[in-house]
């Protein structure tokens, strides 16, 4: 086991993936490593919008480099942004805490039906209360999927309703739950979260509301893969999050574990043997060979021209620079000028990290800010691609929601004759537009419909 | 509010640290304790100065990166918190807090804050495999567990190895997350096959690394941010007796 080892680029050699550069994070040293074949396990890139669930060092740079080396990736747009999490609480916010699913099963959403309602949740009489998901999708209340609730709630704050110090949360109340079970039973069914809710914003959520927002939680799209979870890079594999396949525009509740498990267990085991049983006279590659030279060449000359650019601003100032625009453009909802000038935003941002950033230190040493200058600068690329993404699918699907295309009610609007595919953008080199390929959804047996949450 | 800290500074393992005083001014109730550190950092960064170097990841209590020793105690003043978890809100206007890294031989300082703990991912390593079925999933009710012994290794299995345990111990001790990890499977179904080897090949691999003895002092059980039972010890010895009999 490698820990504290982070992959810095894939080795490809005769059009196969043989292998990767890593660095050692203690050392700072890079490493050579061969494979017949590389899996990538990565994970998402939600971190792509600074604030996330996410753990802090969830990054996208292995799977950038790999789309650098001819892995497609698809849908990069689609973004999960769950309905359920802690509201920011300042500028120092470093990441957001996701309160599970589970809590919508007996909690109530809702906001004051006055704006900027300035009462205590507990004093707001029931008739001046909005449960506006039961207002306005009775068959489904509070447990409508994730990007209805999410849209809900902005749509909401963004009416001037919001609660809390920000204005940007919406109340989420077990009041009626505890009367009707009693709080031993609430207790037990969500005490560890109640707990965690209690640490952090310093409320009891059994006497009062807890306050919740939606944040950035799983990313649909990654890696394009066939059914052998294979990229277009022969011998280079996507499992899990990293990859775009499972979840299309909308991943449900607790099928991030099933694709785990799925992944990992059942189908990598059987498909790999496919790709591998052909290599069984390949030997072993030495790490001399020049494809693992140029690079590592090219990994080091990276690091040598972050390091070298010693300007004013810390690594963080671009992440969160950069999170923003995401989140305002590419986040909950989406529309064509905006996605336009994110990508100039975009732009600007890289051109000013690659100026203007500071990494202290050394390269040949453990060096956190250097890892997250790395990682950030994958990110900055990344995002453009995302804008891409979002701006190419006039329609809206899922995760993904176009302003401009929704029913008169507000609900996303699906253009299947146009947009029944899958985006899988391929990588066309540093300032060139990336090629959009299109594999269609066809579907034999059932007939594609909307549903309807009312 | 404002905080003054004195934070172990140490380049590596091999050169000399020493606590460095920062004084924050503007430091919010609502900051955790993690998030004061990125605030400083960038400060840092920002004036030329080299960034305090510490674990994490999550940030929500599960991963087990963090690890600073906060006014003599593991993860600071709350008890079952990490110290991402941990708000400033439980700190007062004008406190001085002193933040040293996690000090145990099997645990070597790598910079500042952030220790070596791989010690621990080989004595879960040495622990091996669990004997089962791939291929086809399993009917989730196939196998019947009974409630206690379930919510017992569920428990056990909360311990996330951050190695509280060990720092707080007079001898730095890493009995309490063994005998988490040990018992774990020990009170599952899964885990019986392998049961009397696995036990044996952690304690030993527990002992190669260099961690101290158990003296039933308990000083683990308070400091362990997921509550950990001592509990877990005793499974674990009277295992570990039980399999050498066996022999």
């Amino acid at each position: 086991m490698f820990a504290r080892h982070e992959m810095l680029d894939v080795v490809i050699i005769d059009g196969k993936a043989r292998g990767i550069i890593a660095r050692n994070l203690v050392s700072g040293k890079l490493e050579r490593h061969f494979g017949h074949a590389v899996v990538l396990a990565t994970g998402g890139y939600g971190n792509v919008f600074f604030l996330s669930t996410n753990a802090m060092g969830s990054n996208v740079t292995a799977n950038w480099k790999a789309h650098k080396k001819g892995a497609f990736f698809g849908n990069p747009c689609f973004t999960q942004i769950h309905p359920t999490c802690i509201p920011v609480s300042g500028d120092h916010q470093s990441k957001l805490t996701l309160m599970s699913e589970s809590l919508r099963n007996d909690g109530r959403i809702w906001v004051p039906k006055k704006k900027d309602d300035a009462r205590k949740p507990t004093e707001i009489p029931e008739d001046e209360r909005d449960y506006y998901l039961e207002r306005r999708y009775p068959a489904f209340g509070n447990l409508v999927p994730r990007d209805i609730a999410s849209r809900a709630a902005k749509e909401r704050c963004d009416e001037g309703f919001g609660v809390g110090t920000s204005k940007m949360a919406v109340y989420l109340d077990f009041a009626d739950a505890i009367n009707r079970l009693g709080k031993s039973v609430i207790e037990a069914r969500y005490g560890n979260l109640f707990e965690i809710y209690e640490k952090i914003t310093g409320e009891d959520p059994y006497t009062t509301p807890m306050r919740i927002y939606p944040a950035v939680h799983y990313t649909m799209g990654g890696l394009w893969v066939d059914y052998n979870l294979m990229t277009t890079v022969p011998g280079l594999y996507a499992t899990g999050e990293c990859n775009f396949s499972d979840h299309g525009a909308n991943r449900l509740g607790a099928s991030a574990l099933m694709q785990g498990l799925a992944d990992g267990y059942f189908v990598l085991p059987i498909t790999i043997g496919e790709f591998l049983s052909k290599e069984i006279r390949t030997p072993a590659i030495p790490t001399t060979h020049e494809a693992f030279e140029k690079a590592e060449k090219e990994v080091e000359e990276r690091i040598t021209r972050l390091m070298k650019i010693q300007g004013t601003r810390p690594v963080d100032h671009f992440h969160k620079q950069l999170g923003k625009v995401m989140w305002e453009y590419c986040g909950m909802a989406r529309n064509a000028d905006g996605l336009q000038k994110a990508k100039k935003m975009v732009q600007e941002i890289r051109n000013n990290f690659w100026s203007d950033v500071r990494i202290p230190g050394d390269a040949n040493a453990m060096n956190p800010e250097l890892e997250k200058a790395l990682r950030v600068a994958d990110f900055i690329e990344l995002g453009e691609l995302m804008i891409d993404d979002a701006y190419s699918r006039n329609e809206s699907c899922g995760g993904h929601f176009r302003e401009e295309y929704k029913t008169e009610d507000g609900e996303a609007l699906r253009d299947d004759t146009n947009y029944a595919y899958v985006s899988a953008w391929e990588y066309k080199g540093d300032n060139q537009p990336s090629e959009l390929h299109k594999e269609s959804l066809v579907f034999d047996n059932v007939k594609l419909v909307q549903r309807s949450y009312k | 509010m404002k905080i003054t800290l004195k934070v172990w500074r140490q380049k590596s393992g091999t050169t000399p640290g020493e606590f460095k005083t920062y004084t924050m001014n503007e430091v919010s109730e609502d900051m955790s304790f993690l998030e004061m550190f990125d605030v400083l950092n960038e400060e840092l960064v920002r004036t030329g100065d080299d960034p305090i170097a510490f674990d994490h990841d999550c940030r929500e209590g599960i991963c087990g990166m963090c690890s600073m020793y906060i006014n003599g105690r593991a993860h600071g003043p709350l008890t079952g918190t990490t110290t991402c978890q941990l708000h400033m809100r439980h700190f007062k206007d004008g406190d001085t807090i002193y933040v040293e890294p996690w000090r145990a031989s099997a645990f070597p300082i790598i910079k500042d804050l952030m220790v070596d703990r791989s010690a621990f991912d080989r004595v879960i390593q040495a622990g091996g495999f669990i004997s089962v079925n791939t291929g086809n999933a399993v009917d989730a009710n196939s196998l019947p567990i009974p409630k206690p012994d379930a919510d017992k290794a569920f428990d056990a299995a909360a311990c996330i190895g951050c190695g509280a345990c060990v720092a707080t111990c007079k001898n730095a001790s890493a009995m309490l997350f063994v005998s988490a990890k040990v018992s774990q499977l020990a009170l599952l179904p899964q885990g019986q096959p392998e049961r009397h080897i696995r036990v044996k090949k952690m304690v030993e691999a527990m002992d190669a690394e260099g961690f101290g003895n158990c003296t039933n002092t308990g000083a683990c059980e308070v400091e362990c941010p997921k509550e950990i039972s001592l509990e877990n010890i005793a499974r674990m010895n009277r295992d570990y007796l039980a399999a050498n009999i066996a022999d």
